[in-house]
């Protein structure tokens, strides 16, 4: 896991932005016109755009038309771009904006369906740890298929509150430092360390039963 | 990076997370567990990583805790990679171009013009429809957010709630063990998106 380091705050990078940058050099030179610039950065970012969006809705299509929105927003900045922070941290912040916000309409749309809301799994730990522990019960001990399994992970993820699922897609899927999630997300180091680690045991708990270790762990005990 | 100083004095957390399974027994357990997660991400550098890899050395239980850690964060690999459509990033300039072109009419003039801008708008958006209707499966219309999209791209500029503000609602969860940074004050969800964050 090779995680680049960076500064959490490029502080008016300004023209240096540029050279130290590729990315910036490309927003500038949109600014001042040469649309193929633009061509080049949707060609530089489509793919981890869509990828990082995928992670969070889960559905190709809809990662691509909500990709297609990060990127436009994108080019409606060209006029007024300010280079202040790498232009990965930026282009990143407005996608997990994006994604979160498709996600919050689709919870919107699912509200009376749906019985354990992502608020619910932040206030009310009690009834999250009964909700995991009848996932359980009602499991065969026998080893998952690989499409159930990436169903369970797919939900694990989707449950995490929204803060820690930005954390673990970036570290993850993303191999972002905790300085750069830090620099994405507006919060601190220490922020970034305490949603993964609380990320972590959720997920654990949400996927203990596909864990060879668990048991292990358990016939130790 | 996350300091020496940090673990050392990290105060155990009688967090709502804890479950009666993982309840460490020794304070050292507790204080070692709650840094498993930055001690694999390799975020825990000197005298910290020292001392959890002591720790894990003499303690099994520990060592288990880590192990399910690893295991879970493998298991996330399970998620598929999307592979991106070909012709996205033409519909993506398509609909910059549009775009571009409904400015510049509505810059040119007055309300008429802004009018025609967005008769342009609309013929532009009719001609993205056209490259879904060719590049993507009939039986695969386009989706009310595609629509959404390309009807109300600057409506949507401005509904971002940023992640600060939820940062606000979980550094307040956080109890004190936890540093707030002045950057995820509530003050930071100020921030524009076209400020470069
Ligand atoms: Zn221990």
């Amino acid at each position: 896991m090779a995680k680049t380091p960076m500064a959490a705050t490029y502080e008016a990078i300004g023209a240096h932005g540029a050279a130290v940058d590729p990315d910036v050099a490309l927003m500038l030179a949109l600014a001042r016109g040469d649309e193929s610039a633009f061509e080049e950065l949707v060609a530089r970012h489509q793919s981890r755009i869509v990828a990082l969006i995928h992670r969070f809705v889960g559905d190709e299509a809809e990662a691509e038309d909500l990709a297609q929105e990060v990127f436009l927003r994108v080019y409606r900045t060209r006029d007024r771009y300010q280079p202040k922070a790498r232009f990965s941290t930026w282009i990143y912040r407005i996608a997990a904006n994006v994604s979160l916000n498709a996600l919050r309409s689709r919870g919107r749309r699912r509200n009376i369906s749906v019985p354990l809301s992502y608020e619910a799994t932040e206030t009310q730990e009690g009834q999250t740890s009964a909700h995991v522990e009848d996932a359980h019960a009602d499991r065969p001990g026998a080893r998952m298929e690989q499409e159930e399994l990436r169903t369970q992970v797919r939900e694990a993820i989707d449950q995490l509150p929204e803060n820690q699922k930005v954390a673990v897609i970036l570290n993850k899927y993303e191999n972002l430092s905790y300085d750069e999630i830090g620099a994405i997300m507006g919060c601190s180091v220490m922020a970034v360390k305490s949603l993964l680690a609380r990320a972590r045991t959720n997920l654990r708990e949400r996927l203990a039963h596909y864990m060879s270790t668990g048991r292990m762990r358990q016939s130790l005990a | 990076m996350v300091g020496g100083r940090d673990f050392v004095s990290h105060r155990a957390v009688t967090g709502r997370n804890r479950r009666v399974t993982m309840e460490p027994n020794q304070p050292m357990c507790r204080r070692v567990r709650e840094n498993l997660s930055a001690y694999l991400d390799g975020e825990l550098k000197g005298t910290a990583r020292r001392l959890i890899e002591e720790h894990l050395a003499e303690c099994a239980e520990c060592r288990a805790q880590l192990d399910e850690l690893k295991e879970t964060w493998r298991l996330l690999d399970e998620l598929e990679e999307p592979i991106v459509h070909n012709d996205f990033r033409r519909e993506v300039l398509a609909l910059a171009r549009a775009e571009a072109q409904a400015e510049q009419i509505a810059r040119e003039g007055g309300r008429r013009s802004v009018l025609a801008g967005l008769a342009a708008s609309a013929a532009a958006a009719v001609f993205v429809f056209g490259l879904y209707a060719s590049s993507r499966p009939l039986s695969d219309p386009p989706t009310p957010r595609q629509r959404e999209a390309i009807t109300y791209l600057d409506l949507l500029e401005n509904v971002d709630a940023l992640l600060c503000l939820d940062q606000a609602r979980e550094l307040q969860s956080l109890g004190q063990s936890m540093e707030a940074s002045p950057a995820a004050a509530p003050a930071a969800t100020a921030t524009k998106e076209a400020s470069g964050v």
